[in-house]
């Protein structure tokens, strides 16, 4: 089974919103749009998002850490919002495994919403349609893009690559690469929806320098530094003391 | 959750029209033929069970996005207990109506009790599905339990014999089945009224092991939210949510009590022990007309309390339960939105 997912770093993550901004501003223009907002510029703004990223303060000051948690649709393989649709408007493509809203068919009763444990539906008031995340449904299958865009816009945008796309059941796709080799969990898993989107764990940074790149680097300046600084040159007194 | 009134008065208003009807063509079939029942009696409580649900019906069309598209929620009848519920509704009018036809055209009798037995049938149903849907949804603790499809149906009788007690007082009926049915609505009403402080202790009690820490996938002993990511709300902190502090609920719990139930009851006990008092009629009238409220205040509140696994992830999640290990930890009352708070 081809199951789509996105897996997130949240160790990368550096909080930006530059996965949500290109999210709307995709999807508000894309074939999913638009997604409403009402009183944009105004003083209590509301709008549709598929992606929200919210902030986390993890332990006790001052021994604390902050977790930036960017939450959409899990697309989950046991999904209960498609469960409980009234309508069959909900629905979980058998092909890559994204859970989709067929617009024409949703009479907005806001009940696949409830069922959703991670709240990753929103409801558009002017549309009267339940919205969520489609995964760039639009967007990773079309021709009219070159190839290495194919992507969701959330992955495409992250300055920091902590999002990877990809086919989880896949063992050698980005995204099951990520969850095996950086032990990939999936958020609340109690909730029993087996989602499909995975994050990567808080742990400790690597260096992904080699250490001859630092050390054997032929114009290093220190290094250059160093060399006249042996041959009896005068030079500034921190760089000496280095 | 966030209450919304067209969902309070189609599951309030529904439930008192089946419950009528209920109680009216198991009288029908009992008293019926021995000429106890006036027509008019019949006649003025079948066009009021009839009336009610069609008001609720009308009611639940503002909750839809796209209500001119809502027959399509037969579609998935297989799975989806709203589907099951679009289906007993219109099944239950269409069933009320025909007998209703049958007895206004004085058909066969027969007949007449077959529409109401199928009538029966689909209001039962519209009961059990109606609260089943509530029941279904598992991430919200105070619906997914044995209570909500016994209240919905229980509740339903409650106020569907009540009203036909008040039918009652307009049209004529045998004194000794009038007596009976005041009996009746005080057991429903005591009865009721032992259910629901039950379900609320139920929901006082519930203890959920989850915290922000599932929600993570973070194994740390203290998570904090720091931002929503939002300037204002977002449609998570609206419709999953409904800030009531502690002492608002006492105070909507206690209403429920005494005006749905408790006011009832004694009103019924009063005319049980004193058939001929002076003010009977209008006492009996405020009676059902108190239990009606009542249910309105008393499926509001089903909804405000109801406390969706979501809001662990913007702050709002309600830890209930004096065994709660989370429960001293959490804020005074019900959290509101830091960015409220800012302002």
């Amino acid at each position: 089974m081809t199951q789509m997912a996105l897996v997130i770093d949240l160790n990368k993550c550096v909080g930006c919103h530059a996965c949500a901004t290109n999210c709307k501003s995709w999807n508000t223009g894309g074939q999913f749009g638009p997604l409403t907002d009402t009183n944009p510029y105004g003083k209590e703004p509301l709008g549709v998002w598929f992606n929200r990223v919210q902030t986390y303060e993890v332990g006790k000051f001052p021994h604390t850490d902050v977790v930036y948690f960017p939450k959409s649709c899990m697309h989950c393989k046991n999904p209960p919002c498609v469960e409980v649709c009234p309508t069959a408007a909900s629905y979980k493509r058998t092909e890559d495994g994204v859970v989709l809203v067929n617009y024409d068919d949703c009479i907005g009763c806001k009940y696949c919403s409830w069922a959703c444990p991670y709240g990753c539906r929103e409801f558009d008031t002017f549309d009267g349609v339940m919205k969520k995340c489609t995964l760039c449904a639009d967007r990773i299958y079309n021709e009219n893009l070159p190839p290495d865009e194919r992507k969701p816009a959330c992955v495409l945008a992250c300055p920091a690559k902590a999002r990877a796309f990809g086919d989880i059941d896949d063992p050698a796709s980005e995204a099951a690469r990520w969850i095996a080799e950086e032990k990939g969990f999936k958020a609340l898993p109690e909730a029993g929806t087996d989602p499909a989107n995975h994050y990567l764990p808080k742990r400790k940074a690597k260096v992904m320098l080699d250490r001859d790149m630092l050390t054997q680097h032929a114009q290093r300046p220190v290094d250059m530094e160093r060399k006249s600084a042996s041959a009896g040159d005068v030079v500034s007194e921190d760089v000496a003391q280095t | 959750m966030h209450p919304e009134m067209s969902l309070v008065f189609l599951t309030v208003f529904a439930g008192v029209g089946q419950g009528i009807f209920i109680t009216l063509v198991i009288l029908d079939a009992l008293f019926g033929t021995t000429g106890n029942l006036s027509p008019q009696f019949t006649l003025a409580a079948g066009i009021i069970s009839l009336a009610f649900p069609v008001l609720g019906m009308a009611a639940s069309f503002f909750h839809l996005g796209n209500p001119q598209r809502g027959w399509k929620a037969i579609k998935m009848w297989k799975q989806s207990w709203l589907s099951r519920e679009v289906i007993f509704l219109p099944a239950f009018l269409a069933m009320d109506a025909l007998y209703l036809f049958l007895f206004y055209m004085q058909a066969d009798g027969t007949l007449r009790l077959f529409a109401g037995f199928m009538g029966i049938i689909a209001a039962v149903g519209l009961y059990i599905s109606s609260a089943m849907l509530y029941a279904a949804i598992r991430y919200v603790r105070e619906w997914a339990n044995a209570f909500t499809p016994l209240n919905f149906t229980l509740f339903g009788l409650t106020s569907g014999t009540a009203v036909i007690l008040a039918v009652c007082q307009f049209t004529s009926i045998h004194p000794r089945i009038e007596a009976g049915l005041v009996n009746l609505v005080a057991f429903l009403a005591s009865f009721s009224l032992v259910l629901k402080a039950l379900a609320f202790q139920h929901n006082g009690n519930i203890y959920s092991p989850l915290s922000l820490k599932n929600a993570l996938g973070i194994n740390a002993p203290h998570i904090k939210l720091r931002d929503t990511g939002c300037a204002y709300e977002t449609y998570n902190t609206i419709e999953y949510h409904f800030p009531m502090t502690a002492s608002q609920q006492t105070l909507h719990q206690a209403l429920t009590l005494i005006v749905a139930f408790f006011l009832p009851l004694l009103v019924a006990l009063m005319v049980s022990v004193n058939p001929v008092m002076p003010v009977k009629t209008p006492l009996i009238i405020v009676c059902a007309l108190l239990n009606i409220g009542g249910l309105i205040i008393e499926r509001r509140l089903f909804f405000t309390q109801g406390n969706h696994l979501q809001n662990l992830y913007y702050g709002n999640y309600r830890i209930t339960g004096a065994k709660n290990p989370l429960a001293s930890s959490a804020r005074p009352g019900v959290p509101v939105p830091r960015t409220v708070q800012q302002e």
